[in-house]
């Protein structure tokens, strides 16, 4: 375990999209949290279930996307900000058909948004980043299937998104990690804790 | 057949929108019957709720109401279009909420005793195809990404809940300097595609083939 003393203070933003509060995605959630917390980082927790988060991308934000002066609706102020003020970010969860609860994917579709996330007026096949501080990604996911019809079959869509899409737009210098946790619905508490301990040992590498 | 027509983009005067009218269009002249779930005009929620994800292993699976006619609209469908913008390599939210909460148990699949697998129930599914426009140019959706969209439809989504039908994918890369000859033929390609289904499944319907 990380001591506090020797570690500098990141400013993380947990977001947990499940709609369960007795959920596995919601004990991740907590243990991430936790952590964090113990290990000194600042922690903001971004509920979008609690929020009552709305994930479409709203007719006033697509029509204003391509606009030189992109402009979130109301309800997206804060998490705007809370993503601007981001040094880390920890996802947690559940994979649905292989991809984001809609819940998830709306927020990113809402707030990873031009003029906050990306820049793309000079040239739109281009995206330049402004995600400047944001350092680390780490995604915490939960699901039934098995790990090689997710590496093999599927070819890691969730993962392929973060890393190659989002990512290189929007956080050039942001680290990377994808932590899943394969055939949820049918494991013990033994493998539950062997996920949380891998969990741990990822976010004492957040400086 | 019986199509339906899913459409998820915000904007009425959109890329996305335009085609939809095309595949809405052509669908109907070529007398199929067109059911279309508008996503936006109908103010879908997409988050699957407390109580739906609360009774999603139950062997009753409590559904909310405002989710009932996208059901039957579903149920009742030989062919599926769906016609969206990609958003970072993925559904915009509002299409993965239809997913989620739709194709849901007892009326998409069935949960199996062992959990191993789940047992298709969309068996009346003949035909999907996906229509799609995203700025992205065609080599990194290939070669980097490797068609993460395709595969979740067919991969993912399809081969459990309706392994018989047929999927096809047809995207408009780089659509945001897209110049109205490849939207063009973009639409072509579209009509192509859908005129490989014959209206009736059985015999050819008399009074459509008349009408042409």
């Amino acid at each position: 375990m990380p001591l506090t003393l020797w570690r500098t203070t990141v400013n993380v933003l947990v977001v947990l999209a499940h709609p369960l509060r007795d959920s596995l995605c919601h004990r991740l959630a907590e243990h991430v949290s936790d952590e964090l917390r113990w290990a000194g980082h600042d922690v903001v927790i971004e509920d979008l279930y609690a929020r009552d988060f709305d994930p479409a991308l709203s007719s006033i934000e697509r029509r204003r996307y391509n606009a030189p002066d992109y402009r979130a609706e109301g309800d997206m102020r804060r998490p705007i900000e809370r993503l601007l003020a981001a040094e880390a970010i920890v996802l947690v969860f559940p994979t649905w058909w292989f991809g984001l609860p809609a819940i998830l994917k709306g927020w990113i579709d809402r707030a990873w948004v031009p003029d906050i996330a990306f820049d793309h007026h000079q040239d739109v096949s281009v995206l330049k980043p402004l995600l400047g501080n944001l350092r680390h990604l780490v995604a915490i996911t939960t699901l039934a299937s098995p790990w090689w019809l997710d590496w093999f079959l599927l070819g890691r869509p969730v993962a392929k998104m973060f890393k190659y899409a989002l990512l290189p737009s929007c956080a050039v210098d942001c680290r990377f990690r994808m932590l899943s946790l394969y055939r949820s619905d049918r494991i013990g508490e033994t493998r539950i804790r062997g996920f949380t301990a891998r969990i741990s040992q990822v976010l004492s590498g957040l400086h | 057949m019986k199509c339906l027509v899913v459409v998820a983009h915000p904007l009425p005067d959109s890329l996305c929108a335009n085609l939809a009218t095309h595949v809405i269009a052509d669908l109907q002249q070529s007398g199929h019957e067109v059911m279309v779930d508008d996503l936006y005009r109908e103010s879908f929620e997409p988050a699957l709720t407390w109580g739906e994800r609360q009774s999603y292993y139950l062997p009753a699976y409590k559904p909310g109401g405002d989710v009932n006619a996208a059901m039957d609209r579903l149920l009742s469908a030989d062919m599926l279009v769906l016609v969206f913008p990609t958003w970072w390599f993925g559904f915009p939210a509002i299409l993965k909420g239809w997913f989620d909460r739709v194709w849901s148990p007892g009326i998409a699949f069935d949960h199996t005793e062992t959990r191993e697998a789940i047992a298709p129930r969309l068996t009346g599914l003949k035909h999907a195809i996906a229509v799609t426009t995203l700025g992205s140019p065609q080599w990194v959706d290939l070669l980097v990404m490797r068609r993460p969209v395709y595969r979740q439809i067919k991969y993912a989504i399809l081969r459990s809940c309706a392994p018989q039908c047929r999927f096809k994918m047809l995207s408009l890369y780089r659509s945001e300097h897209v110049t109205p000859e490849r939207v063009t033929d973009f639409k072509r390609e579209i009509s192509q595609a859908l005129a490989q289904y014959p209206a009736a499944t059985t015999a050819p319907a008399p009074a459509a083939a008349a009408e042409r």
